[in-house]
């Protein structure tokens, strides 16, 4: 008997990483990487990246490989409201560049 | 496979609860009481029968016929067992079942919409307010069922056992030599340094001994290189013919020479080979006694007293080595004042007649101490220390005497001469 819920869609899954990426204020990290602002920020990652759509699925990065680099993410709590700490963003732009470019960014 | 698993599951909680155990044992009423005889190994016993100038040993073997008096009873075993853990176990166990139960129950009613507030690690929502119910429930019954079975194992396992059973006790037990018989073997007759008599060979459950054939005291009478049993009537008949055979073998013409110690072993002798040979040891008896008696009232014959014949201080000295030195200012001299714990030592004694007592005794002065010194009568010595005359010798301390209103310790002399 499993006591977590059903699993995610992928543009849930698109939607939760960059919810967390945004969250106010933003990790200097963010900003430098991706080149976004505050106030546009959610809105040009979900374009860049293309869960806009309710049908978007992960081909490159897959998803297995986005839910591996999101980890990092959650060292703060799983919750959806959590604000990641920007040491925890930096070590994701590290590890996986394919997520920095799939989400327009520039590798560091 | 699935019907075993609860046997299996019962046997491990039984093993598991702790039951106390306490066993105690009544004494119930008397049934019954039998006589009961049997019997076990007994051995050999001697006789003596002793005459003069033989005695005659008889052999006899026998068995020992045991009676016992064997009492049966009815006693009951108490075995009271408790299990002081159950009842907390199950009260525990329903509670929490109780618990677990009702939250199953009402698991329905609680929402079943994943948790969407949270997304974890593995892309999975939270779970729904009805699937943590459902854990909880199962948890709470996961601990509370064991429970319930260990509570109810301990309560089935508990409560008082009685066996009862009967008893027997051997209530009084009686020895009695029984089959008496004849026994022939090796007789050896011992003392104290080894074997006293040639060893013989009894035949017909007896064997002969001649008083000359005894070389000494006997003290016991082996049979096969074991210590015969003899009852106590054998045992003063082996001492008087033994006795009597020492007297036969050292007759004594004189007693003069005979220093009093052996003359007291020898009237021993006498007396127990009485019970055997009255008359012939009437007479020896009478005079031993009487020599005794003699030398209780006048001491030791001289001849037997070292130094007796001493003619000069350097024998007398050389016969009794001095022990005590009794001059002025000797610590020796103190000892005097209790005369009893110095009795019978030899002491060498420098003193000045201070009185004439008797024409063998005089009171001398040694420091501050006084004394009565004896002389012996007749001795060559034993003349010329008139008052106030310087005396030097060898005396024996002879314990307190009383003269007239003076009590004094007394010095008997060895040997006395003036001093130059």
């Amino acid at each position: 008997m499993q006591c977590t819920g059903p699993e995610v869609s992928d543009v849930e899954l698109c939607r939760d990483v960059v919810h967390r990426l945004c969250q106010p204020a933003l990790c200097p990290q963010v900003t430098s990487v991706l080149t976004v602002s505050q106030e546009f920020c959610e809105t040009t990652l979900l374009t860049r990246g293309g869960c806009t759509t309710e049908s978007f699925a992960f081909s490159a990065p897959a998803r297995n490989r986005v839910l591996s680099c999101r980890l990092p993410l959650l060292r703060k709590g799983d919750g959806v409201e959590a604000h990641p700490a920007c040491e925890d963003v930096a070590e994701v732009f590290d590890r996986c560049d394919d997520v920095v470019v799939f989400f327009g960014g520039t590798p560091p | 496979m699935k019907t075993l698993v609860w046997p299996m599951v019962v046997v491990l909680f039984a093993g598991c609860v702790r039951v106390d155990s306490e066993t105690r044992v009544e004494r119930g009423p008397l049934l019954k009481t039998v006589p009961k005889e049997s019997v076990v190994e007994g051995g050999v016993r001697g006789r003596v029968l002793a005459g003069w100038p033989e005695m005659q040993i008889s052999l006899e073997g026998f068995e020992t016929c045991r009676n016992e008096v064997v009492e049966t009873y009815e006693e009951e075993v108490l075995t009271e067992k408790r299990s002081p853990a159950s009842g907390a176990a199950l009260s525990a166990g329903i509670a929490t079942t109780l618990a677990g139960g009702v939250l199953l129950a009402l698991s329905p009613l609680f929402s079943g919409e994943p948790n969407r507030g949270v997304i974890d690690g593995a892309g999975r929502f939270g779970p729904a307010p009805r699937q943590q119910v459902t854990a909880w429930s199962i948890g709470l019954m996961v601990v509370g069922v064991p429970a319930i079975a260990a509570g109810l194992i301990g309560l089935v396992r508990s409560g008082d056992e009685v066996e009862s059973r009967t008893v027997d006790q051997v209530a009084s037990q009686r020895d009695v030599p029984c089959h008496e018989h004849p026994v022939d073997g090796p007789v050896e007759l011992w003392g104290e340094k080894g074997q006293v008599a040639p060893r013989r060979v009894a035949e017909g459950g007896r064997v002969t001994v001649k008083a000359s054939e005894l070389e000494g005291e006997v003290v016991a009478v082996k049979f096969h290189g074991r210590e015969l049993l003899l009852d106590e009537e054998s045992d003063q008949a082996l001492d008087a013919f033994a006795s009597c055979a020492v007297l036969e073998r050292a007759p004594l013409p004189s007693f003069e020479l005979v220093p009093s110690p052996k003359l007291h072993d020898r009237l021993e002798w006498v007396r127990a080979c009485r019970a055997l040979r009255a008359d012939a040891m009437a007479e020896e008896s009478k005079r031993i006694e009487a020599e005794l008696a003699k030398r209780r009232e006048q001491g030791e014959p001289q001849a037997l007293r070292p130094g007796a014949n001493a003619t000069s201080l350097a024998e007398a000295m050389e016969a009794r080595t001095p022990t005590l030195q009794l001059v002025a200012g000797s610590k020796d001299v103190g000892m005097l004042a209790a005369p009893a714990a110095v009795e019978g030592k030899s002491a060498y004694l420098e003193a000045v007649v201070e009185l004439a007592v008797a024409e063998n005794i005089a009171v001398v002065k040694v420091g501050e101490q006084r004394a009565f010194l004896f002389l012996t009568p007749g001795a060559p010595w034993s003349t010329g220390f008139p008052v106030g005359s310087p005396v030097q010798g060898v005396v024996v301390v002879a314990g307190l005497q009383t003269v007239g209103e003076r009590s004094l310790p007394v010095l008997r002399a060895v040997y006395l001469q003036r001093k130059p």
